[in-house]
């Protein structure tokens, strides 16, 4: 009885098994092709100003809101790179929409989050893909992280300047903040939620 | 060797029925267990989840304290904050954290006082935006400053209310997580502790089998090994016997053949009985010393060229002593020219000896045939006499040592009883060189008996 029972169990394992297999490889191939199908994000300006070029340093030393330092390639200032906001808008604005994982949850309303990817950012100060690993983004109350640069080049992260049409004032998080596509990607967000870095000030690429 | 077990099947039954009962009320309990054990997983990780849940909220409690307090600095001071951020941005950060506590996510998650608290801290704030901007505007005012300050210190406090309601609140949501994980270490103690009376009701029927099996190869083995000795102890005896036995025959030979002088025909007449008991005697401890030495596995065989037809006519010379004082005729129906088999001549002479002999027993008239011929590459031999016949529910059991057929007991006269062994002793001899032996019988009329041997006897030992 007990080898007839192990019998099924083998027998059970061999139909379900494979079954199992197919369904996952299934759902994997769902998610692959809902990643490929289309791009998760709306370009919604051109790029002005990308990988190359020089970048225009802001006239009034006050419109500065980014400085960016460490191992870039295309300084505008000494060995670093200073933007204010119409710099930054010229490498070309994408916006997606995205529950914003700090103020709501689940199913709840989603903000639309607009300003350029950071991969268009990274290109056009010169960041190496192959030797950066890092980029430590601090915010104006010196809070700062580690993000990892792979994700930045892997995925449509957008260094957000407006949400539901409108620049955020650093009241509401401004004038910059990370962005991660959640709604397009799986990410761990017990992780990922301390790269979206609010009212950024500077980044050192590391 | 009497089973200590009345009745081994019932109990052995009922011990079953009872292993399997044990296991599938075990198999029954672990998997209640097992739900009762996801469950409790499943409400503890509810538990911590809200636990998290409220750490959430609280830790954004705290930033906004934090960057109230910052900005109180900065207001006091008149100085900018070490982080560089002027009181304008300041107060900008600051706005942000309410930002987030304003949020669904957080307000959803207070608890109904500390909610009613952050809604007096968030209009408290409000209301002192328009002294902020004064201040702002003119931050060499000293009336602004202490006013500004006094607003966000109520502030603070109000703020800081989360903290005592969190610790006013916490031993609650402590005391239920505690209870929660005091339940789940007694669903785990339950669950394994049914395992291990699982376990233990598999390993206690294992053992039981083993301790079973065990216990009856022992005593198997026990009784082979009394039966052995047995059987040594009476293989010396009968040497011992033999000997004395020996010298009685061959001295009551010596007076009989007048060595000693002359012997009157009463005294010969008495010598002759006298030496037919010994001789009786001597055949009887023979057959016990052969019996014995097959059981105790010293009984060889000694194989050489034997030529049947020689051994037959032997044997029927013998036989013809046998059936002197019987209205008995003996027939010989022997293939001239037999093989010559490989084998012990003298045990193969005691199987025929010993199935005329029985012959002659039980046959009071009429004849007794002896065939003898070759068949399927063995010898067949065959003894059939015209006596009572032996029922067939006996046919079997009268090769058995020891054993004699009923009719044999309750209808022959006492001198004519054998041993109980010459039979088992010949199917021994027989199926030591390999061969067969069995009885075709009809009661009344006659018996044959049938021995096959082959060509060659097998080299081997009784068993």
């Amino acid at each position: 009885m007990r080898i007839k029972s192990l019998r099924w169990n083998i027998l059970g394992y061999a139909l379900l098994g494979p079954l199992m297999i197919a369904a996952l490889a299934a759902c994997s191939s769902d998610d692959e092709a809902s990643g490929d199908d289309e791009p998760a994000f709306t370009r919604v300006t051109e790029a002005e100003l990308s990988a190359g070029d020089d970048i225009p340093v802001p006239a009034n030393e006050e419109d500065i809101i980014l400085t960016v330092t460490g191992n870039i390639g295309n300084p505008n200032q000494g060995d670093a790179i200073v933007m204010d906001l119409a710099s930054i808008e010229m490498v070309g604005e994408v916006e997606y929409r995205v529950v914003d994982p700090f103020r709501e949850e689940g199913d709840a309303e989603e903000v639309v989050f607009r300003g350029p990817l950071m991969s268009d950012l990274l290109a056009l100060w010169g960041v190496s893909q192959d030797a950066v690993e890092t980029l430590n983004v601090v915010a104006l109350n010196d809070y700062a992280v580690d993000v990892p640069a792979g994700d930045l080049w892997e995925y449509p992260v957008i260094f957000a300047l407006q949400a539901d049409g409108e620049y955020m004032p650093v009241s509401t998080r401004g004038p910059a903040m990370l962005v991660y596509p959640y709604a397009d990607f799986d990410f761990d967000m017990d992780e990922y939620n301390s790269y979206w870095v609010w009212q950024i000030k500077t980044i050192d690429v590391q | 060797m009497t089973p200590k077990i009345e009745n081994p099947k019932l109990t052995e039954r009922a011990l079953t029925w009872a292993s399997i009962i044990i296991l599938v009320v075990s198999a029954a309990a672990l998997i209640l267990a097992v739900i009762n054990l996801t469950n409790r997983i499943n409400e503890r990780s509810e538990a911590i989840n809200e636990r998290e849940d409220i750490q959430g909220f609280i830790r954004d409690f705290a930033r906004a304290q934090r960057e109230l307090l910052r900005l109180q600095h900065v207001a006091d001071t008149g100085e900018e904050h070490s982080h560089g951020n002027d009181l304008p941005t300041q107060r900008d950060i600051t706005e942000s954290r309410f930002f987030i506590l304003d949020s669904p996510r957080n307000q959803e998650r207070m608890f109904p006082e500390l909610r009613e608290t952050y809604a007096n801290a968030r209009q408290s704030w409000d209301d002192s935006q328009p002294l902020l901007n004064d201040f702002i505007a003119d931050p060499t005012d000293e009336e602004l400053a202490r006013e500004v300050d006094e607003a966000l210190t109520e502030i603070e406090i109000l703020l800081n209310n989360y903290d005592n309601l969190y610790s006013t609140r916490n031993p609650v949501a402590a005391a239920r997580a505690q209870r929660t994980e005091d339940a789940l270490s007694q669903a785990i103690i339950i669950a394994v502790a049914l395992v291990m009376i699982f376990i233990v009701a598999v390993a206690f029927n294992f053992a039981r089998t083993a301790l079973r099996v065990s216990q009856a190869q022992q005593e198997t083995k026990r009784a082979e090994e009394a039966n052995q000795l047995k059987s040594q102890f009476l293989a010396n005896m009968s040497h011992e016997l033999r000997t004395p036995l020996n010298s009685v025959i061959n001295f009551t030979d010596f007076v009989m053949q007048e060595i000693y002088g002359s012997v009157t025909p009463d005294q010969l007449d008495a010598l002759q009985k006298s030496s037919k008991s010994a001789h009786d005697l001597l055949g009887l401890i023979n057959d016990i010393l052969d019996i014995s030495k097959i059981e105790a596995g010293m009984m060889e065989l000694f194989l050489e060229d034997v030529n049947l037809n020689e051994v037959l006519t032997e044997i029927i010379d013998t036989s013809q002593g046998l059936i002197a004082d019987k209205n008995v005729k003996l027939q010989s129906e022997v293939q001239p020219s037999l093989p010559v088999i490989r084998g012990d001549r003298l045990r193969i002479q005691q199987i025929m000896l010993n199935l005329m002999s029985n012959a002659v027993r039980f046959t009071d008239e009429g004849s007794i045939t002896v065939r003898a011929h070759q068949q399927n590459g063995e010898i067949r031999l065959s003894v059939k006499d015209t006596g009572q016949g032996i029922p067939v529910n006996e046919q079997e059991s009268i090769f058995e040592q020891f054993r004699q057929a009923n009719w044999n007991i309750k209808r022959r006269a006492k001198t004519e009883r054998g041993t109980g062994l010459g039979l088992a002793i010949t199917r021994h001899f027989t199926e030591m060189h390999g061969g067969r032996i069995w009885v075709e019988s009809t009661p009344r009329s006659g018996s044959t008996f049938f021995v096959t041997l082959p060509l060659t006897a097998k080299e081997t030992n009784s068993s």
